[in-house]
């Protein structure tokens, strides 16, 4: 008896979570549909005809083509080499090298510090550097994310048995093989929630690119979503469908490794 | 035989010390292992037996001391340059792997040619009857199989020394049993040279050509399972062989006028002439009597050919029927004498015994420095 009322209770709050953010999302795609009479009118009604004027136009207006690869690159790349540079660090600490702990610390303490207390500061060093564009900003997308991305990671590596290691180091393999071969495979959810938790990261960031990005060929696509409001009036109908556009690949991203993600956030849960 | 030619070395070490920070883990560590045979490295939990097949494994390095296979000297190589395999206690298979990639992971890492890896994995799997089993993964392995993954793996580099790390503690009791005489089959059939660590004694005794028993990061006897059983060296030893454990009784050694008298508090054990001259120094001094639980029987229950013998008395204070033995805890007074005799046995318990001793199997050890005098 108890354990059913259990469940029940369960289910209406995971009911309760699961509308309140499906019914934002319902509401987005529904009014992208609609012309701007019909948003103001009533935007919860369904649209008269569903229309991709929206859409055509925000891709057009907006150069979301270019917002989306700059997306990408941006997305991508500080994700290769967060998890490159994360995994390299994270297999020293987990195995204890010298200064392991003062290390773990300092990354909790970098881990804690609000980014925009940094924001201006880096401004003023990378415009002096001339990297107020594309690759100043992954630089910075990249330092920002390691240290909880190290962190992460190491709680994945230290759940590998040092045994695991040894039996491939008895076996002929080097430091390189035992990562590559051995570490890398075994601890491939770890991997991978770094790497989609970064890609994410650097797909919807928005302060940094909008202080760093004035080049508009370089402007990533919410920049370019955001550059659609006007001072005065805003086309509501093409940002709801830019916003759209510029969440479809996430959502594909997330649905394809949803499995991993999920192994890599219980990192170390399970046996070898 | 091993498939191809076989390269079985002897092993050396040479006063081999490891200090983990302040702690001493080897205190000069002296063991020659002769080509193709089975050493067992034995004592309780923390006495350095792990330690050190780690050292000549080449996962640690010694403090001190020279680890040397065959002429050549391998202390500061590191394993992969020594041609060794280990077989770790969680077994250590790649979960990430399937049987047969797990088998063939150190042949690809020697880059051997594709059609002498699939020969050798064959040949080792059939060797531990594990050839059915190829396509699997580990999780669809039980312990027992994933313990045969672990020894094909290491067999399958022919390596020139085979190390077994505690391989069959995961293990449940019945398989455990079939291992050790599968391991030891196969190690014969193989004629690698093997260094096997094991707190287990039964192990030791039922596998080892010659048995290291260790203690506190020292070595205190080296010897065939025999040797170490009927001939230890040291209260240690004697204590550590052994179930039950051998009796161990304080004595003062007497001249009598036709052999020396064993003084206990409780009772008088006369031995015959001959072991005057062997006692002479400790005569008046006090030590140590050792007598195993299985060399003292019960009246009615003692062999024909005992021929060196004395009695002793005592009350029967606890009794435990193990079917095919009965072990008896016998009160002689202020001390608790244990003796394990046949199963058909049974005593009552408060009942006066009179136990007969085998005075051939007992064992003098100097109070001071614990070493065997007889």
């Amino acid at each position: 008896m108890k354990g059913k009322g259990n469940v029940i209770i369960s289910w209406i709050i995971l009911i309760t979570f699961a509308f309140s953010a499906l019914f934002p999302v319902y509401l987005l795609i529904l009014n992208s549909f609609k012309t701007r009479s019909e948003i103001f009118s009533d935007p919860f009604r369904f649209p008269k005809d569903f229309s991709f004027s929206n859409y055509i136009k925000a891709w057009g207006y907006a150069d979301l083509g270019c917002g989306l690869l700059n997306s990408f690159i941006l997305g991508s790349l500080s994700a290769v080499f967060t998890t490159l540079i994360a995994g390299i660090a994270a297999y020293a600490l987990a195995r204890r090298a010298r200064g392991s702990s003062y290390t773990i610390t300092f990354l909790m303490f970098c881990n804690t510090l609000p980014f925009f207390i940094v924001l201006i500061p880096l401004y003023v060093w990378f415009y002096r550097l001339g990297l107020t564009n594309l690759i100043g900003v992954i630089i910075i997308s990249v330092g920002t994310g390691l240290p909880f991305s190290i962190l992460l990671l190491r709680s994945f590596l230290l759940a590998i048995p040092k045994e695991i290691e040894e039996a491939a180091l008895i076996d002929g393999a080097n430091k390189w093989q035992i990562f590559w071969r051995i570490i890398l495979p075994l601890a491939r959810s770890g991997f991978l929630t770094v790497g989609l938790l970064t890609f994410l990261g650097g797909w919807n960031s928005f302060t940094l690119p909008l202080t760093f990005l004035t080049n508009p060929d370089q402007q990533t696509a919410i920049i370019k979503i955001y550059n659609l409001t006007g001072q005065y009036t805003s086309p509501w109908g093409q940002i709801f469908a830019a916003i759209v556009i510029v969440s479809l690949p996430t959502i594909v991203l997330f649905l394809a490794f949803q499995r991993y993600f999920i192994q890599g956030l219980i990192g170390g849960a399970f046996k070898y | 035989m091993f498939m191809g030619d076989t390269y079985m070395v002897d092993v050396h070490l040479r006063g081999v010390v490891k200090r983990f920070g302040k702690t001493i883990a080897l205190r000069g560590i002296d063991l020659d292992i002769n080509d193709g045979e089975f050493v067992v490295l034995l004592g309780p939990s923390g006495c350095g037996k792990t330690t050190t097949l780690r050292i000549i494994a080449g996962l640690e390095k010694p403090t001190k001391g020279k680890v040397i296979f065959g002429n050549r000297e391998v202390t500061y190589l590191p394993p992969r340059e020594r041609n060794i395999s280990m077989v770790f206690q969680s077994y250590a298979v790649w979960p990430h792997m399937t049987v047969y990639d797990n088998i063939a992971f150190p042949l690809k890492i020697k880059k051997v040619p594709k059609e002498e890896i699939d020969k050798r994995v064959k040949w080792a799997a059939e060797l531990l009857q594990i050839s059915e089993l190829l396509n699997r993964y580990p999780h669809q392995l039980s312990g027992g199989q994933r313990q045969r993954v672990a020894v094909a793996r290491a067999i399958v580099v022919e390596p020139q020394v085979l190390l077994m790390d505690e391989p069959l503690s995961n293990l449940d009791a019945l398989l455990r049993v079939k291992m050790r005489s599968e391991i030891k089959k196969l190690q014969r059939r193989i004629k690698v040279t093997t260094i096997y660590v094991t707190h287990d004694q039964v192990e030791a005794m039922t596998m080892g050509d010659r048995i290291a028993v260790m203690s506190a990061g020292k070595i205190m006897q080296v010897g065939t399972p025999w040797e170490i059983y009927n001939k230890p060296a040291n209260v240690f030893v004697a204590g550590f062989i052994g179930s039950p454990q051998m009796n161990f009784i304080d004595v003062t050694i007497e001249e009598a006028q036709d052999g020396i008298n064993l003084i206990s508090s409780d009772f008088t054990i006369k031995l015959p002439q001959e072991y005057i001259s062997l006692l002479k120094d400790y005569v008046g001094k006090t030590m140590i009597l050792g007598i195993r639980p299985e060399h003292m029987y019960p009246i009615g229950y003692v062999p024909a050919s005992l021929q060196k013998k004395d009695k002793i008395k005592g009350i029967v204070d606890f009794v435990e029927a193990l079917g095919s033995d009965t072990i008896i805890h016998l009160n002689t007074g202020s001390k608790i004498i244990v003796v394990k005799t046949s199963g058909t046995y049974r005593p009552k318990i408060g009942e006066e015994l009179e136990i007969v001793i085998d005075l051939d199997k007992i064992h003098l050890f100097d109070k001071n420095t614990e070493k065997a005098i007889i």
